[in-house]
């Protein structure tokens, strides 16, 4: 490459390195969410399903069915929690199933609070510590 | 003889050429593995690591992906760098043009005793001035603040030491020349001298650019605020987990470099070829 060309050429590549890293950090906000696993969340209820007041000491909660991967008994679900760096991500949290109908299982458990946001639905599959862009919140 | 000669000196220019590029081969082909092969390969056994691999087992942008897309921090700290070094390079190209011009065609008192000054600051280890230059810049309200290291690298003496000897080869006669057709200094400067010079700045360019984009000090010691840190020093504490991003960021920070290297690697030398009579 001539002396010119390769000036030519090194001034164009970075002009365009430049340009490209603008934008890109300019835009990192929306990229990262965009490419962020969208949740829709609820509000965890307390209460049992027979709508009867609870009779021994352990809190029960309503989860929507959706919200809860069962096995059996056992069960686990997604609650929301903000990082250090104010970034929202899921944690899994253990529950013990005790009762379901329709909409709601019936759960117990020690990981969970009644002021926690729990995920019923989310765009791609999500696991513990990841982050995640709230995209509907009940 | 003489071709055994030959080749001696070929492959001793190859050896000393992989051992100069290996650190470049080896962080883009780490940059292109995934963060599990990298942290496979570098984790530590009996204080030794377990392989060196230079091909990546499976072809991977992850990491780019994450420093481009996933991990904006990673790019602020790019534009940290590139607020710290552009107008340092500026700067110091503007003052030190001056100043050499000054200092090798003008004619006023102390002026090669001033310029002895200037030499003992060249001399002098960064480390010596770091604490003189904290309390000026406290007492400046400067600390915490992108100028604390803007200021000291524009006014730095390296620049000024460069051009000065490439100046002071330019004969005196053209100078006289243009001030008898009544020029003035800035017109012989901007005219006559900078034409001139044009490879002492290029390199001058090249050499206070690398200097500044991998400024480690400094900020370490002028800066409270992390997130002004330039991607040199964030390089050194991302975590055990992100090994493969340093990679990926490495080839990052160091295009920038690379381009402006192209840009003047040809007028590099010049200031000496053409000025050493």
């Amino acid at each position: 490459m001539t002396k010119n060309r390769l000036k030519k050429f090194s001034i164009r590549a970075t002009v365009a390195f430049f340009i490209i890293l603008a934008v890109l950090t300019y835009l990192s906000g929306t990229i990262d969410n965009m490419l962020l696993p969208k949740v829709k969340t609820s509000d965890v209820i307390v209460g049992t399903l027979s709508g009867e007041a609870n009779g021994n000491m352990q809190t029960k909660y309503l989860l929507p069915l959706s919200s809860v991967n069962s096995f059996g008994e056992n069960g686990s679900v997604f609650v929301i929690n903000t990082d250090e760096s104010e970034k929202t991500r899921v944690n899994e949290v253990s529950v013990t199933i005790t009762g379901e109908d329709d909409l709601y299982y019936e759960v117990t458990s020690t990981g969970l609070f009644s002021d926690m946001k729990i995920v019923y639905k989310a765009s791609k599959s999500i696991s513990d510590g990841d982050r995640v862009y709230i995209e509907e919140d009940y | 003889m003489k071709r055994t000669k030959l080749l001696f000196k070929y492959f001793l220019l190859l050896v000393i050429t992989v051992v100069f590029l290996f650190p470049v081969i080896y962080m883009l082909a780490c940059s292109f593995m995934s963060s599990t092969e990298v942290q496979k390969m570098l984790s530590f056994t009996d204080g030794q690591y377990k392989t060196v691999n230079m091909i990546p087992q499976m072809f991977s942008f992850e990491q780019y992906y994450q420093v481009f897309f996933r991990r904006a921090e990673y790019l602020l700290k790019f534009w940290n760098a590139v607020i710290i070094t552009f107008p340092t390079v500026a700067g110091q190209l503007v003052v030190s043009s001056l100043a050499a011009f000054a200092f090798a065609k003008l004619k006023f008192p102390l002026k090669d005793k001033l310029f002895f000054i200037y030499i003992v600051l060249l001399i002098l280890p960064l480390q010596v001035t770091l604490v003189p230059n904290y309390i000026v810049l406290d007492n400046l309200k400067l600390l915490n603040n992108f100028l604390s290291i803007i200021l000291p690298g524009t006014f730095s003496a390296f620049g000024i030491c460069l051009l000065r000897q490439s100046i002071k080869y330019i004969p005196d006669a053209s100078i006289e020349a243009a001030l008898i057709d009544g020029a003035s200094y800035f017109k012989i400067f901007t005219r006559i001298i900078l034409p001139q010079i044009k490879g002492g700045l290029i390199t001058l360019t090249l050499l206070c650019f690398i200097d500044n984009w991998n400024v480690v000090e400094q900020p370490l010691i002028y800066f409270k605020d992390k997130g002004m840190y330039p991607l040199s020093i964030t390089l050194a504490e991302i975590g055990d987990s992100d090994y493969g991003i340093v990679f990926a960021c490495g080839v990052m920070f160091m295009i920038p470099a690379l381009l402006i290297y192209l840009y003047g690697q040809k007028d590099i030398d010049s200031p000496f070829i053409q000025t050493d009579k």
